[in-house]
């Protein structure tokens, strides 16, 4: 059985059709690029296979006992002044699978550090959030999701906010979460600075316009231009 | 008399004793409940929920001459559809907070005017009284604070996580909405429980302010509450013991404290260079 499979898959906003006919699955230790235009669909067909957001038709099967690990578009949290410091915001992560009695153990607090160093945020730990920059923000958001062993990471835009130092940085990362067994998916409009790291690609336009490696991707006359183009607008250019 | 003979004196009056006793207890159990509810963005929900209470006391006055017993079970069912209603993100929360609150006053008023004979009872709701709180009211604030404190003693990281950030909390597997449904009862018992001692128009203070005062000292989550409570176990007791020894009321006399601490903060803040 694969890790996620996702059968006839349609999502509406009211009466429009975001989308529709969706058919694929993942295994265990992929990675995953979805790729389209805005508007395309691609955080809909996270949050769908999230739970966030409630399919109009169609069937979403995980595998038992899955940990999820998501990392939003947008920041969920707006409110520059709320009371929390990195530290209580990335502790979170593994409490929220902790059972019983929820307490932070020397462990947690021992692989928080590991994790923020290797984000290189480890000075901020003690800052209060809305403190940070929108990159340090991301990261941190980031820290707290792998604090919790997710079985398969699920990422939207993860890099928007970064630099390309620490995109580069970010996606070794990855790639180093993945080669230990983490499962990956990355929505991401920027295939080029991960293009060593991303084994299968799928694009999104209202339906899976392609599924491939990332090889038959770059071959695919209709859509492979969205590679280097995808500032410009082409529509219809997928049919 | 000076002042320490006065503030000794308190103690000798068993309804002072009484009224600092519940009033610490509701005072504790809002301020906690209410670093989740102002931090939702629900800070209004105290003040609806307050006037629901209102309402419903009116009702329960022309069956019985205990109306919070009826009062209770209405303005928890009122908490809980306000705050199922914020899960969906299509409502507005504090449009349903307006609605709901509105309609309780007019239906309270309304009710006041035909039996007329109520009327000075009802009012007390309103604007509170020390002299009111009984034994009762203690072992009901006694309750109320021990669920509270294991409520928040046992889901802390899971309440923050989903303050901070519910739809994480979600994935995560955290109960989201069961913790709501607790929030929503313990926050209508709250007020409930609180509107004897400082009355409709002002329990709500008793959730917004030690929080927002706290915030004032930009820490982090866990400090904030801790100091919410402080501030919460100060202001009411001084609050109470100066509204006995000058013979003010005493709701007004908590909020107006509270409001100037909070000002106080606030100007030191803005010259520390803080914010502007
Ligand atoms: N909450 C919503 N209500 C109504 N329509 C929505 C909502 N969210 C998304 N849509 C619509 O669904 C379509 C897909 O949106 P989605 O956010 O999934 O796109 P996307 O591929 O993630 O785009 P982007 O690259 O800009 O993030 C869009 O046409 C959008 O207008
Ligand atoms: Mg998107």
């Amino acid at each position: 059985m694969s890790l996620l499979d996702v059968n006839q898959l349609s999502v509406k906003y009211e009466s429009f059709t975001a989308l529709k006919d969706v058919n694929f699955s993942v295994e265990r230790n992929e990675f995953l690029a979805i790729l389209g235009e805005n508007g395309s669909g691609k955080t809909t067909l996270i949050k769908a296979i999230l739970g966030l957001k409630d399919p109009h038709s169609g069937i979403i099967t995980w595998e038992k006992d899955i940990r999820l690990g998501y990392l939003p578009q947008h920041l969920n949290v707006q409110d520059r002044s709320f009371p929390a410091t990195v530290k209580e915001v990335v502790l979170t992560g593994a409490l929220a699978y902790q059972k019983g009695f929820k307490r932070p153990t020397p462990e947690m607090v021992q692989k928080m550090t590991q994790i923020l160093e290797d984000l290189s945020i480890a000075h901020l730990t003690c800052q209060r959030i809305g403190t940070l920059s929108g990159g340090q923000q991301q990261r941190v958001l980031l820290a707290r999701t792998l604090m919790s062993d997710p079985d398969i990471l699920i990422m939207d835009e993860p890099t928007s906010a970064l630099d390309p130092s620490m995109r580069k940085t970010f996606y070794d990362l990855l790639k180093d979460l993945n080669a230990k067994g983490m499962t990956i998916i990355v929505i991401t409009h920027d295939v080029g600075s991960a293009s060593d790291v991303i084994q299968r690609i799928i694009y999104l336009d209202q339906t899976i316009k392609f599924d491939g490696t990332f090889g038959e991707y770059c071959e695919n006359e209709a859509i492979s231009p969205y590679i280097h183009t995808h500032q410009s607008h082409h529509h219809g250019s997928a049919q | 008399m000076n002042l320490l003979d006065s503030f000794l004196n308190l103690f000798t009056y068993g309804f002072m004793v009484r009224a600092l006793i519940a009033g610490l207890l509701i005072g504790l159990s809002g301020a906690f409940l209410g670093s989740f509810l102002v931090l939702k963005r629900f800070a209004m929900i105290g003040q609806g929920l307050a006037h629901v209470a209102f309402g419903s006391v009116a009702v329960g006055l022309l069956f019985s001459d205990q109306p919070l017993f009826i009062a209770m079970p209405i303005v928890v069912l009122v908490s809980v559809f306000i705050l199922k209603l914020s899960e969906k993100t299509s409502v507005h929360g504090d449009a349903a907070i307006g609605l709901a609150a509105t309609v309780a006053m007019a239906l309270g008023t309304l009710l006041a005017s035909i039996d007329g004979g109520f009327q000075t009872e009802l009012n007390s709701y309103l604007f509170g009284s020390i002299l009111t709180i009984q034994t009762t009211d203690i072992w009901l604030s006694f309750v109320l604070f021990i669920a509270v404190a294991l409520f928040g003693v046992f889901y802390y990281y899971d309440l923050f996580s989903m303050t901070y950030d519910p739809i994480f909390a979600e994935v995560s597997q955290v109960k989201v909405q069961r913790l709501n449904l607790v929030l929503a009862i313990l926050t209508g018992v709250t007020v409930v429980i609180g509107i004897q001692l400082l009355g409709t128009i002002l329990i709500s203070s008793f959730i917004i302010f030690p929080t927002v005062i706290a915030m004032q000292f930009q820490k982090g989550f866990f400090a904030t509450v801790m100091v919410a409570l402080g501030f919460a176990v100060s202001t009411v007791f001084v609050g109470i013991s100066a509204s006995f020894i000058y013979d003010l009321p005493t709701g007004s006399t908590i909020v107006l404290l509270n409001a100037l601490i909070f000002s106080l903060i606030y100007v030191f803040n803005v010259f520390k260079g803080g914010r502007a």
